[in-house]
């Protein structure tokens, strides 16, 4: 990894009105602007929010309705090599070949992104034993598990030091031990690189993300750091006890986040500007109040 | 680029050369060969010249291997080689490698060398197995390679890459014609070994130059190459066989395949970025693909409604069937309606020869590809978590023969109203040797290719040969093609319930495991 085949220099992803819809009467991303500078990037959204719609554009693996992408300030719709050149990419879904064993698969893929070929035997011994695979490296991949494969899919991400790094769900199926391990590894890999994580759950990026894209509905909902998200959602989380009639009705009206029953009286987790009665007392907003504050079903301005 | 070129190669061939499927290809073409090349006193003969054939030198066996492997290779390759890209697109690999700077051009590329060596790795090994019986016949043992390797160069090598071409091109078209490809291919090849007769390839001039080198039995009788299995009564006489004369004429026919060869990867490229996008084009295929079916579903035959509303005691063989007609389009009923006002309209014989011929085709291409769908995918296994897979697989095969059934409805009625109770009973072991066939064989061999490719020869030999004993549904209205039918169903049922009772599986999963323990064990003990 620590070999670059392409010189690094700051990179600047830009994102202008993109919108993709797959049939005409639905929209998968909606007139998307943004511009993303190196560091990680945490997308986040229900399932369907289009977050792996925006990734696989970026990647140029769909073509875009209408809008562009550019990087470093060139357009990247005529010439897609522009992008992959420098792109590692772990989609969502994937296959691999079977037959080979996790080396074989990692070298036909520095191949077949042409890591230059002095560096693909250390690169890929390196990469193996950063995603703990090294002791499996000769074993057919037919026999590997689900979270092995999901960690070869990172792998191969990694090779060739792209500056680009999208990675979409890639913490499906790894255990906590190995969640740490990636979070690790990506810390070590946002400092000069783009990398774009998407998860739907929002506490997977909280700790690792540099800044925050809240998607729901094909449109961006809020994009910022995470301390600035948090900062906005200050006075705005209400925790509330009420008799368990009461808070029936309070959860008709309001926001609630969470609910947690005693003997006969009720604790809510309120999202609302305002105290939404006399007894609520303002706590600690968490980002998973922003996320669930942000893709409320009529979008709040994020800015 | 280049080392990057073959190292891709390499590992893609590699990769292919350990699917099971290539090793029985290998072991069926070598079986072949030896086949090729009879005994004298065997009583069958493959090339026969009048009761003639050449010694067995190197000249004769690598030319007569070539000639009869070339038409071989040009259709077993290309259900060998097929299926692969768009395998890899459906699996979404292919999505995986072209987000790099891997471009679709030197994708298609690797493939093609890929493809072109999977062929000449077969063809090699053929030529290995020749030489071998060449030395075993003891006829003349001296062996000369360039005999051998000549023809090849001249007969085989030109049809591999043209082959190869042929299965990118297949692969890559929309999955809408993709579904037909086996199909249009088989016509394909036809009409490529028509224009082999004509010059395409340097098969007849091989033939003509043989025939003319042969001893004839008697004056004025004109000299006959016949290949095929043909039984001989009496000894096959031999002749010392020179070797062919290569000269221009033989060498035209390579550059034409060639250019051909050329013209079809050219076309493949264009379309691979264009058109038929790799990329681009994959997805919403395979989201049309699955929504269309329904739209089609909901105004299809209200006769489906109808079956499904009269055995709603039998909810699995219900929602078999309902899956079934999701998948068939719309022009499936149109076709289906059309064959049956026909079958009762036009006379006995032309029922017989015409549209039970066009029946048997009818399903080939529709029902059976369904039961591909769920072994492909993993779906077999969610589903076997909550039932039996015996029971599973036989209320698909019921399923599909209702389905096959009501192509065939209008036939059935037909033979039922002339008194024709053998021809009924024909039909309806049709209808259930059909599903049988392909869910056996997908169950086994998890493709579809060579249960299609059997049923395209028995209809080729019934059909145009008129051959009682593969007669499946009645064209030759023989009691050989009834027997053989039922046979034909009475071992696929047995051969479902034994695959199921484990007997296959058992013995193959303990050598599985055996050698997997070995193998852990052997590179454990290197680890220290
Ligand atoms: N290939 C496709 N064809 C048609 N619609 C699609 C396709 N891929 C995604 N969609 C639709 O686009 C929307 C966004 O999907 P996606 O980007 O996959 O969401 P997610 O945020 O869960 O990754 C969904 O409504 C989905 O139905
Ligand atoms: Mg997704």
């Amino acid at each position: 990894m620590s070999n670059a085949s392409f010189p690094i220099k700051e990179v600047q992803l830009g994102i202008h009105k993109l919108s993709k819809s797959y049939h005409e009467n639905h929209t998968a991303l909606n007139n998307i602007s943004l511009t993303l500078t190196p560091g990680i990037i945490g997308l986040v959204g229900s399932n369907g929010a289009g977050k792996s719609t925006l990734l696989k554009l970026i990647a140029q693996l769909e073509r875009p309705s209408s809008g562009s992408i550019q990087l470093n300030g060139q357009d990247v719709a005529g010439c897609p090599q522009l992008i992959r050149q420098r792109l590692g990419l772990l989609p969502q879904h994937f296959a691999v070949y079977e037959n080979l064993t996790a080396k074989q698969f990692l070298q036909y893929l520095a191949a077949v992104k042409q890591v230059t070929r002095k560096h693909v035997a250390q690169d890929i011994s390196e990469l193996l034993h950063a995603l703990n695979l090294h002791e499996f490296e000769n074993q057919n991949i037919s026999t590997f598990s689900g979270g092995m494969r999901q960690r070869l899919g990172i792998a191969q991400a990694l090779l060739g030091a792209p500056d680009i790094l999208i990675f979409d769900e890639p913490t499906v199926g790894l255990d906590p031990h190995e969640r740490v391990a990636f979070r690790s590894l990506l810390k070590k890999l946002g400092k000069d690189k783009i990398v774009l994580l998407s998860s739907h759950i929002i506490s997977d990026l909280a700790s690792i993300s540099d800044n925050i894209l809240v998607l729901a509905r094909g449109e961006v909902c809020a994009f910022n750091t995470p301390e600035n998200l948090l900062q906005h959602m200050e006075g705005k989380v209400w925790d509330i006890m009420l008799k368990t009639t009461e808070a029936r009705q309070i959860e008709t009206q309001f926001k609630v986040c969470d609910t947690q029953y005693f003997d006969n009286k009720t604790r809510l987790r309120v999202i609302h500007e305002t105290p939404p009665t006399k007894c609520a007392s303002s706590i600690a907003p968490n980002l998973e109040d922003a996320y669930l504050f942000y893709t409320a079903p009529c979008p709040v301005e994020a800015h | 680029m280049n080392w990057y070129f073959w190292k891709i190669v390499q590992l893609d061939l590699y990769n292919r050369i350990r699917k099971t499927n290539w090793w029985f290809a290998c072991l069926c073409m070598i079986a072949i060969t030896l086949f090729i090349f009879p005994d004298s006193s065997a009583g069958y003969a493959v090339l026969d010249i009048n009761g003639y054939r050449g010694t067995y030198n190197s000249a004769w066996m690598g030319e007569s291997l070539a000639l009869v492997s070339s038409s071989f290779v040009l259709l077993f390759g290309y259900y060998l080689l097929s299926g692969f890209v768009a395998q890899e697109k459906t699996s979404q690999i292919q999505s995986l490698l072209l987000s790099s700077s891997f471009t679709i051009n030197q994708y298609l590329s690797t493939k093609f060398v890929v493809n072109v060596l999977l062929l000449n790795i077969i063809g090699i090994l053929m030529i290995a197995a020749a030489m071998l019986q060449q030395l075993i016949a003891q006829e003349q043992s001296t062996i000369y390679i360039t005999s051998y390797i000549l023809p090849y160069l001249v007969l085989i090598l030109p049809v591999t890459i043209m082959v190869s071409c042929f299965a990118l091109l297949f692969d890559i078209l929309p999955e809408k014609i993709q579904k037909y490809s086996n199909l249009i291919y088989f016509f394909v090849w036809a009409l490529l070994c028509t224009l082999n007769i004509f010059g395409l390839s340097a098969h007849s001039d091989f033939i003509r130059q043989m025939e003319q080198a042969a001893p004839s039995l008697t004056t004025g009788q004109t000299q006959h190459l016949s290949i095929g299995i043909s039984k001989l009564n009496r000894i096959q006489e031999t002749f010392n066989w020179q070797g062919v004369n290569y000269d221009i004429s033989v060498f035209i026919p390579i550059v034409l395949q060639l250019l051909l060869g050329l013209v079809i990867f050219t076309i493949t490229l264009r379309l691979a970025n264009g058109p038929c996008h790799l990329l681009y084009q994959s997805k919403s295929n395979r989201f049309s693909t699955s929504t269309n079916p329904k739209k089609a579903s909901s105004n299809s035959f209200a006769l489906t409604d109808y079956l499904f509303t009269i055995n709603s005691q039998y909810p699995l063989l219900n929602a078999e069937l309902g899956m079934l007609s999701s998948h068939l389009n719309r022009s499936f009923w149109v076709i289906a309606t059309c064959l049956f006002s026909v079958s009762l309209l036009v006379s006995l014989d032309t029922l017989r020869a015409v549209i039970l011929a066009i029946i048997w085709l009818l399903p080939v291409v529709t029902v059976c590809q369904l039961s591909m769908c769920d072994e492909r995918s993993e779906t077999a296994v969610l589903l076997s978590g909550y039932r039996n897979q015996l029971s599973l697989r036989l209320t698909r095969v019921l399923a599909a023969s209702i389905f096959t059934g009501l192509c065939c409805l209008g036939a059935l009625i037909r033979f039922v109203i002339e008194g024709e109770f053998i021809a009924v009973l024909h039909l309806l072991g049709y209808c259930l040797l059909l599903p049988l066939g392909s869910v056996t064989c997908s169950m086994i061999f998890h493709s579809q290719k060579m249960f299609q490719l059997s049923f395209l020869f028995c209809w080729i030999a019934s059909v145009v040969n008129h051959a009682p004993y593969s007669d499946l549904i009645g064209v030759t209205a023989s009691s050989q093609g009834f027997s053989a039918t039922w046979i034909a169903n009475l071992t696929l049922f047995i051969m479902l319930i034994a695959y199921h009772a484990n007997l296959f599986t058992m013995r193959c999963n303990f050598w599985y495991v055996k050698s997997k323990k070995a193998v852990v064990e052997y590179v454990k003990s290197g680890a220290h």
